[in-house]
């Protein structure tokens, strides 16, 4: 599975649902930080940027307040 | 003022683009929101964040800071008090060298500019009006607008140096430290002493504003330390008027009578009885 690798790039992000367009939204909020060029993400936040898209589906919250979920229960 | 490390409080370095800073500014705004941060130092910490993103995320102001560390530019030199009687004359010769001779160009020489700076109290920046200032021996009508701020620049047209045309009298306002109210950006701050019993089962305060004296209701159980916002009741500004936060700081009394110590004593035992301390 794609997700096992330390670094993932666009065509991985692609594959496990993760849009160029929402990827950057949540680099503009700063949930997450681009790292190399082409830009790659590191494992740890793909996870993140996923359960953020999966509280945004399932419980119907904004892409700001998804994050922000997130950023709380890692705080607990 | 004390140097503020913007950059730092900030997390990026001092070479970070818009998007960076930005970026840093969202995510550090989110982690210390006082509404989702109970960390003491918190509230704090995010204020010097929004400091910091004020003057980062605008060019100008960056670049001011970037070069004097802070974001309000040095004054240029000869900017000194004006007392509102009194001669002129030296006073002038020592900002200018007894010399009016700037803004020369073809044809007649132009007056020199006076410039001189007013110091006024928040309350009298608020309200604004006429002022008459002796300068040079001669008294000058000043329209003070409402809601002056610090730095704000009156220019009385034909009022400088003689000269063809005559040169502009230009003044610049400065507010001195209130006693009671701090002035940040369009609000005011202050902090208001409210009784332990209120703070404890709520009740009302005289808050003294800009407009006078207000009743401010205190919620039951108020901490030392809360802030209470008065809308609408802070500096004027474009639209409408900023807002008033009034900082509780919460009092017990100097000197109390005999049947508020006797109560303070029944407080203290059933605090004593409960294990509290």
């Amino acid at each position: 599975m794609l997700i096992v690798r330390q670094i993932l790039v666009q065509s991985d992000l692609a594959e496990l649902g993760l849009s160029p367009s929402v990827v950057e939204a949540y680099v503009g909020l700063g949930f997450v930080e681009p790292i190399g060029s082409p830009a790659g993400f590191y494992r740890n936040d793909v996870l993140r940027m996923l359960q953020a898209e999966r509280i945004r589906h399932d419980l119907g919250a904004n892409l700001i307040g998804a994050v922000l979920v997130v950023e709380l229960l890692e705080r607990l | 003022m004390a140097y503020q490390d913007y950059y730092a409080a900030l997390g990026v370095d001092r070479q970070a683009n818009a998007d960076q800073i930005r970026r840093a500014y969202r995510k550090l705004a989110r982690q210390y929101h006082p509404d989702v941060n109970k960390d003491p130092g918190a509230e704090e910490r995010f204020k010097q964040i929004n400091e910091a993103y004020e003057v980062l995320s605008d060019p100008e102001k960056r670049s001011v800071y970037d070069r004097y560390g802070t974001a309000t530019p040095p004054e240029t030199g000869g900017w000194g008090e004006v007392p509102e009687s009194g001669d002129f004359s030296e006073f002038f010769q020592q900002l200018f060298g007894g010399g009016f001779g700037r803004g020369r160009a073809r044809g007649p020489m132009r007056g020199g500019d006076y410039q001189v700076g007013l110091s006024l109290s928040l309350e009298e920046a608020y309200r604004g009006g006429r002022r008459n200032l002796q300068i040079n021996g001669q008294s000058v009508s000043v329209d003070i607008p409402a809601g002056a701020r610090d730095g704000t620049r009156i220019r009385v047209a034909g009022g400088g140096g003689s000269g063809n045309p005559p040169g502009d009298l230009v003044i610049q306002i400065k507010l001195a430290p209130h006693p009671l109210y701090r002035l940040e950006g369009d609000d005011l701050y202050l902090e208001i002493p409210v009784p332990a019993p209120i703070a404890v089962i709520g009740g009302k305060v005289r808050v003294p504003t800009l407009d006078g004296p207000v009743e401010l209701t205190i919620p039951p159980h108020t901490q030392s330390g809360r802030t209470l916002r008065l809308r609408g009741q802070g500096w004027p500004r474009a639209a409408g008027r900023g807002d008033l936060y009034a900082a509780v700081r919460i009092v017990i009394p100097e000197q109390p009578s005999p049947t508020e110590e006797e109560l303070y004593r029944k407080l203290a035992q059933v605090i004593r009885a409960e294990g509290v301390s």
